[in-house]
């Protein structure tokens, strides 16, 4: 198999594990709705159901974690981390 | 028989009671430092030769018979009789050892079996064994535990040799180095010392062995990790059976369509079917299964594109540098002073406490990794950019490429600080000197290839030259003989740069330097006229050493030495007479086979045709030889840079 390349490897995870894109919501989702939407993930990944076990990326499905979803919902709490994936999201929104 | 028997008993009583390993009594005879190895190979190949000879003529002369014309029974007889004896004894040993011994895990009996091909010699066995351990994945540069007295015993009498860590570091080692490498997992190593075959001047030799053997090795392994572009480059480079269905397959399952026939015939042909059958297999079904291709929606955003390109430098998928630029000019659009303001709103939208940083970190962050994806792509700048560059310069991809610049120079200036890193007396591993000079070669290969002449000139004015120089210098003077294969290859490099830059005293200097490694150059043909070569100037030494034993029971006088170093040197003497002494051997060879062409008096004409042919041949290499300075050049030190 060709050689990885870590650096890439993590700057792509970065992307791909973009709040907006794990919690499925729009950039101008306000606080309140992202609280919401997060502890709605939350339970459904508790309770195990299917649908809740993967998100859209602009690269296809990945798979969902608890971990995932408190880290997007905590970045979203801080303002100025918001503003830089608020910007990413936006580019990797689909035409 | 009888010979053979008292030149054994003479090699057992050399081998055991001489101090000098490769020396036989025969040298002292024959005035010429032969090996008893040679002895005995030459007469169990005369005497193999004559039992196979014999038995083809029992089976096949009522054959031959048939056949009404005469001229066409000589052919007939002399491919049976001569060429095809002469191919089995030369082929069966190599193969027997490493397609049959070395596949079944028999090292020692390979390495035995390996003894017996005919015009090999002691570095050739050594190699050979290095890479049969490299092929069991055992490190051929390690340090193996002393063997047994009785076991040091057969290696010596073998000439089986010794594996040292400090050994030579010829076209063998690096390659059972490279094969150790890409067994290991370690396929960038292995690219690398791969890649020290494609530095090597156009008239240089690989031993052939080499070319079949550890390519095939090379190929099959990246062929598994599905590497096609490599199985390519290796097959281009390789020889013997299997390249041409190895290039075929890589063609194959690069562009997913081949000639089906071919493949079939070629594998049929080629060693290895059951390795190469899966591959066969799977360009000759319905379904395909070639690399995957990223493919391109053709509605998908440059946002996109650039994650798809991420992707691509994570799984190691080879990208362009022409794509990467393109992405980041796309990008340049996004960064306007009204979508700055935007952001800067948004920023009071949501409460941001520094809008400004977030506005300025991001495009440094997509800087960032628009810098780690130029630095792993592959190709060079577009025609577009190097005609406009003033227009660039300020944008993204201008920034972008000035920092590739600076990133190749400080790559370069690294890689150089590593090579040689020590003095005389702690002089690091040849190996180590070697991967350090590869990093520094590349880097500079890079550089020039992306930035052009004009920085090449820059790094090498700026010290490149006296590392490249004086570190080559060091290489040769301190390990001598046995880095002589890659300091060849450092001096050839710096000549090559040195004319790139037109530094016209360091390519003088340097041409001289690898004149002094002593590795010969040869075209085909030239090596093809090595063994007639080398028969004839033992032979040569033999009439001088009888004359002067004859004529003054003394050592060869110096006017004898004279004549017979003209006869030996000048190689307008050599071919000719060489060719002469050959034709006339084979004319009375041909007169019990045929009347035809001596009682046609056809023999003459031809003879002195042919020697003709020789005299311009050998004027047009002695005079290519002067040109290009490879002559053999007495062994002396290679001269630094003041």
């Amino acid at each position: 198999m060709p050689e990885k390349n870590l650096a890439a490897e993590n700057m792509l995870r970065r992307h791909l594990a973009n709040p907006f894109l794990v919690l499925s919501l729009p950039v101008d989702a306000g606080i309140e709705q992202i609280e919401r939407q997060g502890q709605k993930i939350l339970m459904m990944l508790a309770a195990g159901m299917s649908e809740s076990a993967s998100y859209e990326t602009p690269l296809g499905t990945r798979s969902l974690s608890e971990e995932l979803v408190r880290e997007a919902i905590a970045e979203l709490r801080d303002p100025d981390r918001r503003l830089i994936h608020e910007w990413w999201a936006r580019a990797w929104r689909k035409p | 028989m009888n010979i053979g028997a008292i030149l054994l008993i003479m090699y057992l009583f050399s081998r055991f009671f001489k101090n000098k390993e490769t020396t036989s009594p025969v040298s002292i005879l024959a005035g010429q430092e032969i090996s008893s190895r040679t002895i005995i190979v030459s007469v169990y190949t005369v005497v193999l030769f004559f039992i196979v000879t014999y038995t083809t003529m029992v089976y096949c002369q009522s054959y031959l018979d048939q056949i009404r014309s005469s001229w066409l029974r000589d052919i007939a007889s002399f491919l049976v009789y001569i060429v095809i004896p002469i191919i089995l004894l030369r082929c069966v040993p190599p193969w027997l050892a490493w397609r049959v011994l070395r596949h079944l895990g028999h090292s020692l009996p390979a390495r035995f079996i390996f003894w017996f091909t005919p015009g090999k010699g002691k570095a050739d066995l050594v190699g050979f064994g290095r890479l049969v351990e490299a092929s069991r994945g055992h490190d051929p540069s390690a340090t193996k535990p002393p063997p047994s007295t009785l076991k040091k015993r057969l290696r010596v009498f073998f000439m089986l040799g010794e594996q040292e860590p400090q050994g030579d570091l010829d076209a063998w080692a690096v390659a059972a180095d490279a094969l150790y490498a890409e067994i290991s997992g370690d396929t960038q190593k292995a690219g690398n010392y791969r890649h020290s075959f494609n530095l090597l001047p156009r008239r240089s030799q690989v031993p052939r062995l080499i070319r079949i053997f550890a390519f095939e090795q090379f190929a099959l392994h990246a062929a598994r990790r599905g590497a096609w572009g490599t199985v390519d480059n290796c097959a281009a480079f390789g020889a013997g059976r299997s390249m041409p269905l190895l290039r075929l397959l890589a063609r194959g399952h690069l562009t997913g369509s081949c000639n089906r026939a071919l493949l079939v015939l070629y594998w049929i042909i080629a060693p290895c079917r059951l390795a190469t059958f899966p591959y066969l297999r799977s360009l000759l079904s319905p379904q395909k299964s070639s690399d995957v291709q990223t493919v391109t929606p053709p509605d998908e955003t440059f946002q996109i594109a650039h994650l798809r390109l991420l992707n691509d430098a994570a799984e190691g998928r080879p990208i362009e540098l022409a794509q990467v630029l393109s992405i980041a000019a796309a990008w340049q659009s996004t960064f306007t002073s009204e979508s700055y303001a935007a952001t800067l709103a948004r920023g009071m939208e949501v409460g941001a406490r520094d809008s400004h940083g977030v506005a300025d970190a991001i495009p440094e962050e997509l800087l960032a990794e628009l810098e780690e994806l130029v630095a792993v792509a592959t190709g060079g700048l577009p025609e577009e950019l190097l005609e406009n560059w003033e227009e660039w310069r300020e944008t993204l991809v201008g920034t972008l490429v000035i920092r590739l610049r600076s990133r190749l120079f400080q790559k370069l200036e690294e890689s150089a600080d590593h090579f040689f890193d020590g003095d005389a007396e702690q002089a690091p591993p040849l190996l180590q000197c070697w991967d350090t000079w590869l990093a520094m070669h590349d880097a500079t290969e890079r550089l020039g290839y992306l930035m052009g002449t004009e920085d090449v000139a820059t790094a090498w004015y700026g010290g490149l030259q006296i590392t490249a120089w004086n570190g080559a210098c060091r290489v040769s003077n301190t390990y001598g003989s046995k880095g002589n294969w890659i300091s060849y290859l450092m001096f050839s490099w710096v000549v090559r740069v040195a004319d790139i830059v037109e530094d016209a005293e360091a390519a003088r200097v340097n041409r001289n330097n690898a004149a002094t490694c002593g590795i010969p150059l040869y075209t085909t043909f030239e090596s093809f006229l090595r063994l007639p070569l080398r028969i004839y100037k033992w032979f040569l030494g033999c009439l001088m050493r009888v004359c002067s034993f004859a004529w003054w029971g003394r050592e060869t006088p110096r006017f004898l030495l004279n004549i017979r170093s003209a006869l030996v040197n000048r190689i307008t003497i050599v071919l000719p007479a060489g060719g002469a002494v050959v034709a006339v051997s084979i004319f009375l060879s041909l007169w019990s086979f045929s009347d035809l062409i001596v009682s046609s008096l056809m023999g003459l004409p031809i003879l002195v045709a042919g020697i003709a042919l020789l005299y311009i041949l050998a004027l047009r290499i002695e005079k290519k030889r002067q040109r290009e300075g490879s002559h053999m050049a007495p062994e002396k030190e290679a001269e630094e840079i003041g």
